[in-house]
């Protein structure tokens, strides 16, 4: 899958401004969530719907890091891995223009309860999100091989569409409440946006990433097929019991997206297992333990539908999937990605390719790592054992992580900026 | 591990696997020891490595990129492929002179050992050497090598291979 991946790159890459607009901007969001976690760290335990400081916590990771990422990456990857380059870079600035600022003003207006805000916020954002599905719909469309990656794109698009429809629904029935189950609902939105767009996407593009940073063969497109197969089986089974009240159904649902993420890590770890380079450095610490954590937290999920969860057993799921999963994965990602991309822009300019070594220190991403993980770490603690300061402590410990990758970033930037200019 | 068909591909990628342990054994030294205090001299271990690095310079290093240089990248040209090969021919431009350097600093060590001076250089310019290397295989890995897997006739491959294996 990842064969040939790298052989149009130079090609078709993006204005480095697109991608690293976003990652930027994600990496801000990143230190952001932290702080707002330490800030609102009391609600946290005791969060379960609606309005206020945590939903919009919640919404900076998902949105402002999480989306923010998978947008930027997959502008870019999607045009290398398809050899189709996108045809206007100003529809990629577009998704930026609306994207950004609406997803500034949803969190601020989310933290303080200003439905209009939220509104205005929830359009701009949808807007950015639509044009973006637009690319990706337009970019993928007709792409014959790749099937099990252009699958996981599709059915991104899908949920995509379908939780952007559940966050509006959400937000009006906030205020107007003409809606029966608002719990059901919210609870549809969460899953479509974080195993649907962001989990799919993630796993879509790793059987391309994986095997290019690890320097391994791609897994076998079968285990891609089933492993997403068995993913969008789940998600709809879920959908359904979740609205219908069929518990039985959400169970099937959850076994059928274990089965999925099982195949998609099985499919890692074989990667991983045949790379040729052994030493990999620290992005693969990350990355490794949100393979984990992904398992853990659909196992998590099944806990809970089956009733045994504790009083913040819901908190739990959320901070595993959304922290341990998808966020240790994308920060681990970005570490390998900003580097790779900032390298492919300095070598297409005819000089001598920059060192990454050279751009930036990089002990600022061990404090990242040991940030990072800290955090994760602590906040799983803090809700396990209900204790406020542990997850204060945690939410430092991550805000120090986010500050080294965002110092990391900017020093990146400035060096390609000024190779650029000259 | 990669499966490749071709007998050009699976030479060049075993190269590559050789140069990759090569370099992280390289690695785990400069780990080992320091910028500013160069190692004992009677250290078995990096007079071994040093002998490897000699040998990965004059082969895997010099006469892999010439080949490829040489006979390679004018075939990707010809399929109107050229993009990747003069992204790998610059980074060759650059890496060459570096691996020469890093071979020659290798060799007065051997005879001389390493004073504080000359491994602070030996140390700065293999982890350049390491860096660079192991962007540019990747980048050979996934790409070159898949291309020539899919445009590799099996007498092109056997000629390619024949030249490869004179030019050693």
């Amino acid at each position: 899958m990842s064969a040939n991946f790298l052989s149009g790159a130079a090609g078709r890459l993006l204005p480095p401004s697109i991608p690293f607009r976003f990652f930027t901007v994600a990496v801000i969001f990143y230190a952001l969530f932290w702080a707002a976690l330490f800030v609102s760290a009391q609600d946290v335990t005791s969060y379960m719907i609606g309005g206020g400081p945590i939903l919009s916590v919640i919404h900076m990771a998902t949105l402002g890091v999480l989306s923010m990422t998978v947008i930027g990456a997959s502008l870019q990857l999607l045009s290398v891995a398809t050899r189709k380059a996108f045809k206007g870079f100003w529809l990629c600035r577009l998704v930026s223009w609306f994207y950004i600022p609406g997803v500034f003003l949803l969190i601020c207006a989310m933290y303080t309860s200003w439905y209009l805000g939220m509104l205005m916020g929830a359009g701009l954002t949808g807007a950015g999100l639509l044009i973006f599905c637009g690319l990706i719909i337009h970019n993928i469309w007709g792409v014959t091989d790749m099937t099990a990656i252009m699958a996981h794109c599709w059915a991104a698009m899908l949920c995509l569409v379908g939780l952007l429809a559940l966050g509006i629904l959400l937000i009006v029935n906030g205020a107007h409440g003409f809606m029966a189950d608002h719990f059901a609902l919210a609870v549809s939105h969460f899953i479509l946006a974080v195993f649907g767009f962001m989990s799919l996407l993630a796993m879509g593009f790793s059987y391309i990433l994986i095997p290019m940073f690890a320097l391994s063969p791609a897994p076998p497109e079968g285990l891609g097929r089933w492993s997403v197969g068995g993913n969008i089986t789940g998600l709809i089974g879920i959908l359904i019991g979740v609205n219908i009240y069929l518990d039985w159904l959400v169970m099937v649902g959850i076994a059928f997206i274990l089965f999925g993420s099982g195949l998609y890590v099985f499919a890692m770890a074989r990667v991983y297992k045949a790379r040729m380079r052994k030493r990999l450095g620290l992005p693969f610490i990350l990355i490794r333990i949100s393979w984990v954590m992904l398992l853990a937290s659909v196992i998590w999920g099944g806990v809970g539908a089956a009733g045994y969860w504790p009083e913040t057993g819901h908190i739990l799921f959320a901070a595993g999937a959304i922290i341990g999963w998808l966020l240790t994965f994308l920060v681990g990602v970005l570490q390998r990605i900003i580097p790779f991309l900032a390298s492919m822009h300095s070598s297409g300019n005819g000089g001598v390719p920059m060192l990454t070594s050279a751009m930036a220190d990089e002990r600022l991403l061990t404090v990242n790592v040991i940030g990072h993980l800290g955090g994760l770490f602590a906040v799983m603690l803090g809700v396990m054992l209900d204790w406020e300061m542990v997850i204060r402590a945690g939410a430092v410990l991550g805000f120090a992580g986010a500050m080294g990758l965002l110092i990391y970033l900017l020093y990146i930037i400035r060096h390609l900026a000024s190779f650029r200019g000259e | 591990m990669f499966s490749f068909d071709r007998q050009i591909t699976r030479t060049l990628h075993e190269e590559h696997l050789a140069t990759i342990s090569t370099l992280e054994r390289l690695e785990v030294i400069f780990r080992k020891y320091g910028p500013k205090k160069a190692p004992p001299d009677d250290n078995a271990e990096i007079t071994e490595l040093l002998g490897d690095i000699i040998n990965l310079v004059a082969c895997d290093v010099t006469n892999h990129f010439s080949f490829e240089e040489e006979k390679l990248f004018p075939l990707l040209g010809a399929m109107g492929d050229s993009p990747i090969s003069s992204i790998l021919t610059g980074e060759h431009r650059v890496i060459l002179p570096l691996g020469n350097l890093l071979s020659e600093l290798a060799k007065m060590a051997r005879s001389d050992g390493f004073n504080d001076a000359s491994w602070g250089q030996f140390r700065e310019r293999g982890v350049e050497l390491i860096e660079r290397m192991i962007s540019h295989i990747q980048k050979e890995e996934m790409a070159l090598l898949p291309m020539l897997e899919d445009i590799l006739e099996e007498d092109t491959d056997a000629q390619l291979m024949m030249t490869y294996s004179e030019m050693r």
